[in-house]
């Protein structure tokens, strides 16, 4: 396994540290939580459920104190973790590193940088081989919906997009 | 028809570079099949019985005539000189080579078409009315809508691995002729009280193994929030639909367990926290795609046609292709010509290239330079003045494409089937072949009127047989190509799921077993203007079943 950011393979500043699951972590919210606090989510968690009774409905402290969400793709065709990273960015506010992790493949990191995502840990061979030959993620340049990367609007189409 | 500018024109080459280097990679074998798979059909490339396919988007079934030369010209030099048009407006080339894939790619990019999301588990290439901006009866045109989709969903990051595939029909008038109410969103234009256009919103439609009626789940959606309201419906489906079993992973199974209020609230809720992601159409920007779509400049004519009048009574022939065939346009003198693919003995949806160029000249001649494609699988040539009719049907009868059977018992929807399907459970076009020469003579399948016949090669419903009149399912009982018969479907404004008959019937009963039920009609009926469809709704299942199933003697 290798941790890809930036554009660049990095040491994994988390190495080593503990990783709660989405429903442990709601369960032991209130008590002593191990820092620096990384959780991995599976697909299926509800993350709209972060955000507590009561708070605040773009507020981010669901989410305060953590240092890396991993979202993981068991399967690089399940794509429910695209929507739980969306959410995770725009509903919840989310601005801390949030990392794919799992069946991580070339052809689809370009959608999950879009989709918010700003770490990858790359299991895949031949998608390591490329980014290791040079390739990067920027296959498309023209994009016809907004994205989370930066991307700067394109003509009059308020939802095109040419990626910055 | 809608033009690419720069930006729709570089988007296209950097998919076509990126899909090319994707079948390098796969060729190469850096990418595994099971890798490559979901890209490939992303781009439209199928791996079907004997060879791989390649699907080509017709958005909306809009197409110029230079378009539909350069599907003659692909048809021509990399597969076997024709092409097939489908339930969904699209092509299909049967014979590539996977190494020419990306060769054709830059031909059709050539003229501003692709293959983009023509399958897979992503949102397809969204359809709509095939007389969509010509028919008389239509509030507005929903083609400008259906483009916006098309821009807004293609790559699009969050949606390119739903549960299931995801497909999006519109019409602009109250008769639906695009089918919505089996889509997984329909969206029907509509006016409001105060006269405002926008529309009404059908979620969950579908066929295959659990045929379902979608739920209208708003009465009015404004058109600026078209975007943002389909961006919700899609983010609630990719979350919570079923991805354990693939046959339970459409919409409308989620729709069907959970219960169309419950996801009209999660819908209401993910739109109301979305309501503005950027995705809200400014007028400015419906009024720039509407300006492509613009009718064409035809001068008002007179409502009779001195040459189809003299024409009709002088040739019975003609008089029923008239009647079939020409549907009313907005512009008086003029009508919306259907082409039928359908021929006796012939392959439904099917065209040669020599056929496929004729009709790109008699667009540009007498059509405004526009053709259609129809659900149906029939093209339309949307603009034709009456005027020019009897040449026009002259030069289809010279070209075996006077077909005077638009919308009767031998204009047959059918699926390629166990000829070229690697899913099939039996073969299709024999058996619409077969029917088509049982029901050759014109003067009887007149005299019977309107009847849709449709027949799928296995329960994915491809064509759409639950929803024909007639509806026709190939299966594999014990190694035999059974075919179990419905009655009663529809797929109009007045939607319904046919009803089975009973046991099947084999592959040479079962043209007899259609032809008992037509006879059965037609003795039943109140009149000619009783159609097959208003009959069996007033008579239900009884006196067909009972001429279907004669006890042996
Ligand atoms: S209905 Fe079945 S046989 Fe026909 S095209 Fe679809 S999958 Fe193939």
């Amino acid at each position: 396994m290798r941790y890809f950011k930036d554009g660049t393979f990095a040491d994994d500043p988390f190495a080593g540290a503990e990783t709660l699951s989405g429903p442990d972590w709601l369960e032991r919210r209130g008590s002593a939580l191990p820092s620096p606090l990384v959780l991995q989510l599976d697909p299926g968690f509800d993350v709209e459920a972060i955000r507590g009774l009561g708070q605040e409905r773009f507020g981010n402290e669901g989410l305060d104190g953590v240092a890396c969400v991993k979202i993981a793709f068991p399967k690089f065709t399940d794509g429910r973790g695209y929507s739980m990273g969306w959410l995770l960015r725009t509903r919840l506010g989310y601005a801390g590193e949030m990392r794919a992790v799992g069946d991580v493949l070339y052809d689809e990191m370009q959608l999950m940088a879009r989709c918010g995502f700003d770490g990858f840990e790359i299991v895949d061979e031949p998608t390591l081989a490329l980014l290791r030959d040079g390739r990067r993620l920027e296959t498309i340049r023209r994009f016809y919906q907004p994205g989370l990367e930066p991307e700067v609007p394109a003509g009059t189409r308020p939802w095109a997009r040419r990626s910055a | 028809m809608y033009r690419y500018d720069e930006f729709d024109a570089g988007f296209v080459a950097e998919r076509v570079a990126q899909f090319t280097d994707q079948v390098e990679r796969r060729l190469a074998g850096t990418l595994s099949e099971d890798q490559f798979k979901p890209l490939r059909l992303m781009n439209g490339v199928y791996l079907q019985l004997h060879a791989y396919m390649l699907r080509v988007a017709i958005p909306y079934g809009t197409l110029s005539s230079r378009q539909m030369r350069c599907f003659a010209h692909i048809a021509r030099t990399y597969d076997k000189g024709y092409g097939h048009f489908t339930t969904r407006q699209n092509l299909q080339f049967n014979w590539p080579a996977l190494k020419d894939v990306p060769a054709i790619l830059r031909e059709l990019a050539a003229v501003e078409m692709h293959c983009i999301q023509t399958s897979g588990n992503c949102i397809r290439n969204t359809t709509a009315d095939q007389f969509a901006g010509a028919a008389a009866d239509e509030i507005e045109d929903p083609r400008p809508y259906a483009e916006i989709i098309r821009q807004w969903s293609s790559l699009h990051p969050e949606f390119s691995f739903l549960p299931r595939k995801f497909k999006i029909a519109l019409t602009g008038a109250p008769s639906d002729r695009a089918a919505i109410q089996v889509h997984d969103i329909g969206y029907q234009v509509v006016k409001d009280a105060m006269g405002e256009v926008g529309f009404a919103v059908y979620v969950g439609g579908g066929q295959g193994r659990t045929p379902l009626i979608a739920h209208r789940i708003r009465e009015f959606l404004p058109k600026a929030d078209l975007l943002s309201y389909t961006n919700s419906i899609l983010r609630v489906y990719n979350l919570e639909g079923r991805r354990d079993n693939k046959f339970k992973a459409r919409i409308k199974i989620l729709v069907h367990e959970k219960g169309a209020d419950a996801i009209r609230e999660a819908v209401e809720a993910d739109f109301a926290a979305n309501h503005d992601a950027g995705l809200t159409l400014p007028q400015g920007e419906i009024d720039r795609i509407t300006a492509y779509f613009t009718l064409p400049d035809l001068a008002a004519r007179p409502q009779v046609s001195a040459a189809v009048e003299a024409r009709r009574t002088s040739d019975p022939a003609f008089a029923r292709f008239l009647a079939r065939n020409v549907f009313p346009h907005k512009v008086p003198g003029h009508g919306v010509l259907t082409v039928s693919l359908k021929p006796t003995d012939g392959i439904p949806g099917d065209a040669t290239a020599e056929q496929m160029d004729h009709l790109a000249d008699l667009a540009q001649r007498y059509s405004a330079d526009e053709l259609r494609v129809s659900h149906e699988q029939n093209i339309v040539l949307p603009h034709v003045r009456l005027d020019d009719l009897p040449a026009i049907y002259d030069s289809l009868r010279a070209n075996d494409l006077a077909a005077d059977n638009v919308g009767l018992v031998s204009d047959i929807i059918c699926c390629p089937g166990l000829d070229y399907c690697a899913l099939a459970t039996a073969r299709s076009i024999p058996i619409a072949q077969a029917i088509s020469k049982r029901f050759a003579e014109p003067e009887r399948t007149a005299e019977i009127g309107d009847l849709r016949v449709k027949i799928s090669g296995c329960i994915n419903a491809c064509g759409h047989h639950h929803v024909g009149h007639i509806g026709i399912l190939g299966l594999d009982k014990a190694g035999q190509e059974t075919y179990q018969l419905t009655l009663g479907g529809s797929a109009d404004e007045r939607c319904s799921i046919g009803d089975i008959t009973g046991r099947g019937f084999s592959a040479e009963r079962i043209v007899d077993a259609v032809e008992t039920v037509v006879d059965t009609y037609l003795s039943h009926r109140t009149g000619a203007e009783e159609s097959f469809i208003d009959a069996y709704r007033r008579l239900g299942m009884k006196p067909f079943k009972e001429a279907l199933y004669v006890p042996a003697a």
